[in-house]
């Protein structure tokens, strides 16, 4: 069944004196349970995509056209009250950076229960249970501690899966990851890898997964697509596209990708 | 003339509040400036025929309680409130950076000393402090000059302080240390220059409240001593004919609140411009 | 509660510095307080033996020492001008300038705090800029003009109240306060322009951060992002400046109180500074002072109970 889709997606900024259009014409399709990936540059166009599904763009200084569907509703156009009935419930996001996505004046179980508390009508306790189990599937040891702790005093990695605990809380349809992983160690990352993942597996929640490393798309993605300069330029199966590129410019993405090969002396003195 | 139409349209990018601040000062510097060499009357000047006069051709702010033309005198008591307001903030400024900079650069002990005497000092509110000094030193203009110049030194200090422990540890301060640079030439060449911008804000701020200090304390009477006009001390002499000549105060009034105005507004509008 | 006790230590080594500071500055003014005291009358003889009595001729660290411990103990000496302990001449003000000084506060408070939201709400639109300009014009008007005007307005125009009247908390509280009502204003004009300027700023810095974003992204309306994520993390820096505020208005109403010709602290204060009458203008300097490092104490651990960060750096 599809959960998402995009039909001639136009972003337009308009709160320079040129306007300047960042999405040309997308068009994309996400599966229920489907894992999609967005790769490309920066300004590229892909975290205003993101933000577009997320309704997150802002509201003055720009034109944007096209349709964003979702339980046959187009997010794009819908009244604001209907939008927030999606957001958080239906779909949720997690952003880049970790170490200022949380409001560092609340307690993390408050900022981990707040979905619940707008979209649901479980009790404090219930609450309280859920959100302490949901802090121990993102894999935190010692949640009920956690639970009463601020920002401040937690790792970067930490944060981040305080933010997918945050995210996953109401069990969304639809979980938007934009550039997760780009502010953490390799070692973290991996386990955020793992984790979404996991995740995926056991809730069989669509992922909408925004990144520029090929390398981690290709882990966790079945299907990916390609952005340059606002376009979608190609668009398909993962491992088609990294082992058959069509475009010159997914071909010269993937052969950016470091490998890991020694670097031969000569090769760096250059 | 085309090098005109580019000033011009210079001028029209600047943003609206720093236009409107930088034409207030203008008017307000030029008519002090002219003031101080020719008046439309002598301010001192006492005509007993225009006691408290109107507002009228002749004298276009009226006359006080002795007949002096009261624009005559707005004009020199701006010049005053101006001069006081400069020398206040050329020693809260020296004496400022002279503190900031050996407490922040050395640290240690001096740090501790001068940053407790520092914050025992910044404890009063400024006008609180410049009460106390001017009940030692006494009034008048210089001494208020000096009273309400010691009373901003603390928060100048604070801010240069601030300033050069930013500083201290940068690369560059080490490259010159390395180089053999002394101290003094690495506090006054090498770091002093940086602080200016976080200087100049915080100088356009500080003569603001210095104009206002000054005003409120010759409007205690324990400010600037006749024969030398200051608003504030106009103003509190307009307080007694508020009833019978409202236009008095008001003129006194609304020319101290063009003058801060300009100031206000040019600080605004460039803050909103970095 | 560390933390409080740690900030009451600050406190009382400020205040023992600050009372160094009053007492020192006092003793290097030119001229003898007996010799003055004295005036034509002085005599060497005369001069010597008052010296004598006022204690004048011990040294500086014992009578310090004599000066702050009777200051504990409410003791504030004797005024040089009128005889009589200072205590008497300065308690009874007391409360004057702090009802004053409070009540100017909470006006300012009650104008900034729904001004600076408002205009926040609002920004970029018709009444923002408005507002905006109108604050800026407010804040360069000196509370000391603005209680002018106050006067003119509602005293020689409308006839609302007596220029000059006061009514003192023992004969009339409702009447009191109802006299203050005007000098507050006064005082609250100024202070609530630049409160609500800071606080609307506040507010757009914080709702330009990626957690304003993430309360978004959760389905919280514009109402709620601001009410339960923007306002605390904005406050932090207004309330830093509200400390400031009150200080300053303990000494911008003695500016006010002499407009409106109220009898508080500020009026004996003038009085004592120009007949030098030094043990008075120390004492009312010091309570001043203790009044301001208080407030300053208190907004540091507000301070420190709404920021969790603070705790650990």
């Amino acid at each position: 069944m599809t959960l998402l889709e995009i039909k001639h997606l136009n972003i337009e900024f308009h709160d320079h004196l040129i306007p300047e259009t960042v999405v040309f014409d997308l068009n994309l399709q996400m599966e229920e349970g489907e894992i999609v990936g967005i790769v490309g540059e920066s300004g590229s166009g892909k975290t205003m995509t993101a933000l577009a599904v997320a309704g997150l763009l802002p509201r003055h200084g720009m034109k944007k056209t096209g349709e964003i569907l979702f339980d046959s509703r187009n997010l794009l156009f819908c009244d604001r009250k209907v939008l927030r009935t999606y957001q958080g419930r239906e779909i949720a996001m997690v952003f880049q950076e970790p170490m200022t996505s949380l409001n560092p004046v609340k307690k993390i179980g408050w900022q981990v229960e707040e979905s619940l508390k707008i979209h649901t009508d479980l009790s404090e306790e219930e609450r309280y249970s859920r959100v302490v189990q949901v802090l121990q599937d993102v894999e935190l040891k010692n949640p009920e501690e956690i639970y009463h702790k601020y920002p401040h005093e937690l790792s970067g990695g930490m944060r981040q899966r305080v933010m997918i605990a945050a995210a996953i809380v109401c069990n969304p349809r639809l979980l938007i990851a934009d550039e997760i992983t780009t502010a953490l160690d390799v070692t973290i990352q991996d386990q955020i890898i793992k984790l979404l993942l996991k995740i995926n597996k056991a809730t069989k929640m669509g992922i909408l997964f925004i990144s520029h490393d090929l390398s981690l798309i290709r882990r966790i993605c079945n299907r990916v697509a390609v952005m340059k300069d606002g376009y979608l330029v190609e668009e398909g199966l993962t491992d088609q596209i990294y082992q058959n590129p069509i475009q010159e410019y997914t071909k010269r993405l993937i052969a950016a990708v470091p490998k890991c090969e020694k670097i031969s002396l000569e090769e760096e003195e250059v | 003339m085309g090098k005109l139409t580019a000033r011009l349209e210079e001028w029209k990018k600047k943003p609206f509040l720093l236009r409107i601040g930088l034409i207030m000062t203008g008017i307000s510097i030029f008519f002090i400036f002219v003031g101080i060499f020719v008046t439309p009357y002598d301010p001192e000047a006492m005509d007993a025929s225009s006691k408290l006069a109107g507002i009228s051709f002749k004298h276009i702010m009226g006359c006080d309680n002795f007949g002096r033309d009261v624009f005559s005198r707005v004009l020199k008591g701006s010049a005053t409130t101006l001069f006081i307001a400069t020398g206040t903030i050329g020693i809260g400024i020296t004496g400022g950076i002279l503190i900031g900079a050996f407490a922040g650069y050395f640290g240690g002990v001096l740090d501790e000393l001068l940053m407790r005497i520092n914050d025992a000092a910044l404890a009063f509110p400024s006008v609180l402090l410049a009460l106390v000094l001017i009940s030692l030193f006494g009034t008048g203009k210089y001494q208020i000059i000096l009273s309400m110049g010691i009373a901003f030194i603390p928060s100048f200090a604070r801010i240069v302080r601030g300033e050069f422990i930013r500083y201290r540890e940068m690369d560059y301060v080490q490259q010159a240390k390395l180089i053999g640079a002394g101290s003094f030439r690495i506090m006054f060449v090498h770091i002093l220059p940086n602080t200016f911008r976080v200087l100049v804000s915080s100088i356009l701020i500080g003569f603001n409240n210095a104009v206002l200090a000054e005003a409120g304390l010759s409007f205690l009477g324990i400010g600037v001593q006749p024969p030398d006009a200051s608003l504030g001390r106009m103003l509190s002499e307009a307080q007694a004919y508020l009833f019978s000549r409202p236009g008095y105060a008001l003129c006194v009034g609304g020319t101290l609140i063009f003058i801060i105005l300009g100031f206000s507004f040019s600080g605004e509008g460039i803050g909103r411009k970095v | 509660m560390k933390f409080i006790i740690k900030k009451a230590a600050s406190l009382l080594i400020t205040l023992v510095f600050v009372s160094l500071l009053v007492f020192l500055s006092f003793e290097f003014i030119p001229g003898d307080p007996a010799s003055s005291l004295l005036g034509t009358q002085a005599t060497p003889e005369k001069v010597e033996a008052l010296r004598e009595e006022m204690g004048l001729n011990r040294p500086t660290l014992v009578r310090y020492l004599d000066w702050s411990s009777g200051f504990i103990r409410g003791d504030m000496g004797t005024s040089y001008s009128y005889h009589i302990p200072v205590k008497e001449m300065v308690g009874g003000k007391v409360p004057i300038t702090l009802a004053l000084t409070l009540l100017s506060f909470c006006f300012t408070v009650m104008i900034a705090i729904p001004l600076g939201i408002y205009m926040a709400k609002h920004a970029g639109g018709r009444l923002d800029s408005f507002l905006g300009v109108l604050n800026q014009i407010m804040m360069a008007v000196p509370a000391f003009f603005a209680g002018i005007l106050l006067t003119f307005f509602f005293g020689l125009v409308l006839h609302w109240f007596t220029p000059g009247g006061f009514v003192s908390y023992e004969v009339n509280l409702g009447k009191f306060f109802s006299y203050l009502i005007l000098p507050a204003i006064a005082i609250a004009i100024p202070k609530s322009a630049m409160t609500a300027k800071l606080l609307r700023g506040s507010i757009l810095e914080q709702s330009e951060l990626d957690y304003a974003r993430t309360a978004y992204s959760r389905g919280n309306s514009t109402n709620d992002v601001l009410w339960k994520h923007l306002l605390k993390n904005a406050m932090i820096p207004v309330i830093t400046f509200l400390g400031m505020v009150l200080a300053d208005m303990i000494a911008g109403s003695i500016i006010i109180e002499q407009v409106f010709g109220i009898p508080g602290l500020g009026r004996i204060l003038l009085t004592s500074i120009a007949n030098r009458d030094y043990p008075v203008v120390q004492a009312i300097i010091m309570i001043l002072a203790i009044a301001v490092n208080l407030i300053n104490t208190i907004v540091d651990i507000i301070y420190h109970q709404i920021d969790p960060r603070i705790k650990y750096q």
